[in-house]
């Protein structure tokens, strides 16, 4: 079984290397690293293979590099695709791995399925967007109009 | 005097709302540490711990593992609001009747909770500048230290907490800290003067440094200073890697690097101005962006707390240079643990942890060259570096041992709250406090 192990910054990558080794005792993780990542001698021995992005972090900007990337993922044919937050980006960025079976690797180390598809992320982000402005708007007024009375501050 | 029958104990709980084990953070250390050394001085201790299931900061722990009685209320992301939290934990602290509660972490929802459990001697413990700083609890705008503070400033502080917060409800996908502003209905004029009420309720105000305690001066009688610690036992000592005169030395700046308040910034100066002089140094940087490697400079991403400790002991020098005011400075303890000078800021904790010439360098925050210099006098002489280092052990393990600390500042909090309540009235529980005189030597 082909496993793909994500790189994002923000937790431990020994962490999810070594959760994946527990749930796929027999895979062949391939690990996703950044450029100069300095893999530790306890990671290199929980992947067999590893893909050096061309940057450290990709945006909109990136678009061909980021295209690059996917099309070398999606040719790996990977059975898992892990990633290490669930967020929208991510979510996407896995649907587009073309891996059968998507999972994110929650803090307590527990492999969960991602399931959405690329429309459903991106309805996801527009609901919670509409959402989030509107509670955005209503505070903003709340905090300019409405003040603490003065005879209750010090 | 009171005197108390000598085969009761007292009964104390810690109420947090964010409790992980193994820990997300310091507030977790805090509360594992202070709660073990007095469940094992003979306290009775039960730690009730909030978790969502929907947030992975939220109580990831499992109360079967912890070496101290713990129950563990689980709410889905609807309950954790100001009524059912409250509620729930109030009605389980009832269940099991303690002596005085100590509140721990917890964000907008922790006023609600204290006045809750306001019919017990409540102790507040606060780690960061929660109480003064709605818009992130550092205190820290613009890359520099904030000097408001939202108890005075209300007005200043609620527009400048919700700009703080715009992306994330924006997005509406948030942390902790944002959902408890949400669900408190922190945003809310009102917020304030309940605010201002819980501190009423609470008998005792426990914060990290005295910046915190000046910081609360006119709203609470009794706010006392306890550090946090490290357990001592954890960190080996040995005598710096001897090295050449030509061999690199390592100087290591550990934790959150990438957040500016930590103040990397100041230490890639220095750095470029060893660099100028000298080559006989690298700085190694818990930093996730490998980009910014050099001659000198190495990111070393992010490393489990067991891997840090030994990465302290491959290191020379350690390096804290903070530009906010850090509530306390674990990192600088640790590093003394392990028996390495420090330079630090001199900020917030960090000046009362490390001592100026004896076991480190204070310098002012920012201040590239005074950090340079000191660095280079470090790397200059290496029987200082030792001699600084077993000075910084022997300071860590005598005033910053966990044992040492549950000792020296709980049993009076609690050995007061207990009394007061017995005169005020008759306790739940009239119990005295049995220490085991051998737990700390």
């Amino acid at each position: 079984m082909n496993v793909c192990v994500f790189y994002s910054k923000g937790r431990t990558y020994l962490d999810v290397l070594q959760c994946v080794r527990k749930q796929y005792p027999d895979a062949r993780p391939c690990a996703v690293i950044p450029p100069g990542y300095p893999v530790s001698a306890e990671e290199r021995s929980l992947f067999d293979s590893a893909i050096q992005t061309d940057r450290p972090r990709y945006t909109l900007r990136d678009l061909r590099p980021l295209i690059s990337l996917i099309r070398q993922i999606r040719a790996a044919h990977f059975d898992a695709f892990v990633v290490m937050f669930d967020s929208p980006r991510l979510r996407i960025f896995s649907a587009l791995s073309g891996a059968r079976e998507r999972l994110f690797c929650r803090m307590d180390g527990q492999l969960v399925p991602l399931h959405d598809t690329i429309p459903g992320a991106l309805a996801d982000t527009l609901i919670r967007s509409i959402r989030g402005r509107l509670t955005y708007a209503c505070i903003w007024l709340i905090v300019r109009l409405l003040h603490v009375p003065s005879h209750d501050r010090r | 005097m009171l005197t108390y029958p000598r085969d009761a104990t007292v009964r104390v709980a810690f109420v947090d709302l964010f409790f992980s084990w193994p820990p997300h953070g310091g507030a977790d250390v805090d509360l594992y540490n202070v709660a073990l050394c007095l469940h094992k001085m003979g306290y009775e201790v039960h730690v009730f711990v909030a978790a969502c299931e929907d947030s992975w900061e939220r109580g990831t722990v499992d109360p079967a593992k912890l070496p101290f009685p713990a129950t563990r209320l689980d709410f889905t992301p609807r309950q954790v609001n100001r009524i059912e939290m409250p509620r729930r934990l109030r009605a389980a602290v009832d269940a099991w009747k303690p002596d005085v509660v100590f509140l721990c972490d917890g964000f907008f929802l922790k006023p609600y909770v204290s006045e809750a459990l306001k019919h017990y001697p409540t102790v507040l413990r606060y780690y960061a500048y929660e109480l003064v700083c709605p818009r992130d609890s550092r205190l820290f705008l613009n890359e520099a230290a904030c000097p408001m503070n939202y108890l005075r400033t209300p007005e200043t502080c609620r527009p400048c907490a919700l700009q703080g917060m715009a992306d994330e409800i924006k997005r509406w996908r948030f942390l902790s800290w944002t959902q408890e502003y949400i669900a408190a209905r922190a945003f809310m004029p009102a917020y304030y003067s309940f605010l201002i009420q819980s501190l009423k309720h609470s008998r005792v105000i426990v914060v990290s440094n005295p910046l915190h305690v000046r910081q609360l001066e006119g709203f609470h009688p009794d706010v006392r200073i306890i550090p946090g610690g490290v357990n001592i036992e954890d960190f080996s000592y040995s005598s710096p890697v001897s090295r050449g005169a030509n061999d690199k030395k390592i100087i290591f700046m550990s934790g959150r690097v990438e957040d500016p308040a930590k103040g990397m910034a100041t230490l890639r100066e220095a750095g470029e101005r060893l660099a100028r002089e000298r080559t006989d140094f690298e700085i190694h940087v818990t930093h996730t962006d490998f980009s910014i490697n050099n001659d000198w400079l190495k990111a070393i991403g992010w490393h489990k707390h067991a891997e840090i400790m030994e990465l302290y002991t491959r290191s020379d020098i350690c390096v804290v240079p903070s530009i906010w005011q850090e509530p306390f400075g674990l990192v600088a303890v640790e590093a003394m643990a392990s028996g390495r000078p420090v330079c630090a800021t001199r900020v917030g904790g960090l000046q009362d942890i490390v001592v100026h010439g004896e076991t480190g360098f204070l310098f002012d925050a920012g201040d590239s060259a005074a950090l340079a210099k000191h660095l280079s006098v470090l790397l200059d002489n290496s029987d200082l570096r030792v001699r600084m280092g077993e000075a910084a052990r022997k300071r860590a393990s005598q005033e910053y041992d966990w044992k040492r600390i549950a000792a020296r500042y709980y049993p009076p909090i609690i050995e007061d709250l207990t009394r007061k309540a017995s005169l005020s009235g008759p306790i739940q529980n009239p119990k005295s406090k049995i220490q085991n005189p051998d737990f700390v030597q």
